[in-house]
């Protein structure tokens, strides 16, 4: 029997890979992979409590549609900066762009 | 019922690994289309299918191809990255993320649910009068930041001139 806990776990770990991904690569765009990766961890946990706490309420598959529309945006963004980095330093390793650094 | 959801959890976090260990950006794209697939199994398996839809179509469909542009005009087109995410000095990383799986695992073994008997079921004609009723405002706000990001993408993205006449 496949519970609320098997997909809050399953969430968690896909939320830490995503999070490993962005700690350590040093590409930017796969930065904003791992970002995609642990925005889709939260998804799952809200369609998962929206599943199974019951009451017709749809407030959980709401919260999703609207974090999925959110995240569109975040990496349309994300990924427009990121050109626009790539235009000026010619590279998008998160270690060479760092003139803000003192 | 039970082995869907074995089966969706193993592609899943083979995927996402494979998409976060490999070194070639544009395998990484594919593997994160497979990761992105085996989320909208899930959102399928737990009677989401708007959901699931959105899904396939958001992130298998635009993100997906969004994220191959951008690795095809940041590099070249089979581009390799020169680090590797075993390198020293992402050990770090990785020590990090297995702490937060351990506290969120930890968590959610101390904590128990109020699971109702009944599973929540909505129809997508559920999903549209909330739209349009409920959610009513929620939803322009969304319309309006997903126009301004687009927009805001084009004018970051586009080259500058480089003189003015």
């Amino acid at each position: 029997m496949v519970t609320l806990t098997h997909y809050l776990v399953l969430a968690a770990v896909v939320f830490c890979i995503g999070l490993a991904g962005v700690l350590t690569r040093r590409n930017a765009i796969m930065v904003l992979v791992g970002l995609e990766m642990m925005l889709n961890a939260g998804n799952i946990n809200l369609v998962a409590f929206w599943r199974y706490l019951g009451s017709q309420a749809m407030s959980g598959q709401m919260f999703a549609i609207f974090a999925i529309a959110v995240a569109g945006a975040e990496a349309a963004v994300g990924l427009a900066l990121l050109i626009a980095v790539y235009r000026h330093f010619r590279n998008v390793s998160v270690e060479e762009i760092s003139s803000l650094k003192g | 019922m039970d082995y869907v959801f074995y089966i969706l959890a193993i592609w899943i976090v083979g995927s996402g690994l494979l998409a976060i260990l490999q070194r070639n950006l544009v395998h990484c794209a594919v593997a994160l289309i497979a990761f992105f697939a085996g989320i909208a199994g899930i959102f399928f398996s737990l009677h989401a299918e708007f959901l699931g839809a959105i899904q396939v179509v958001v992130y298998v469909g635009a993100i997906a191809v969004l994220i191959l542009f951008a690795i095809m005009l940041t590099r070249h087109v089979t581009g390799e990255e020169e680090v590797s995410p075993f390198s020293r000095h992402a050990i770090w990383g990785w020590i990090a993320s297995a702490a937060v799986l351990c506290v969120l695992l930890y968590s959610l073994d101390k904590q128990m649910f109020a699971i109702s008997a009944e599973p929540s079921q909505i129809t997508m004609l559920d999903i549209g009068n909330a739209m349009m009723q409920r959610y009513a405002v929620p939803f322009e706000v969304i319309s309006l930041l997903l126009t301004a990001a687009l927009v805001g993408a084009v004018v970051i993205a586009l080259e500058e001139p480089r003189e003015r006449k």
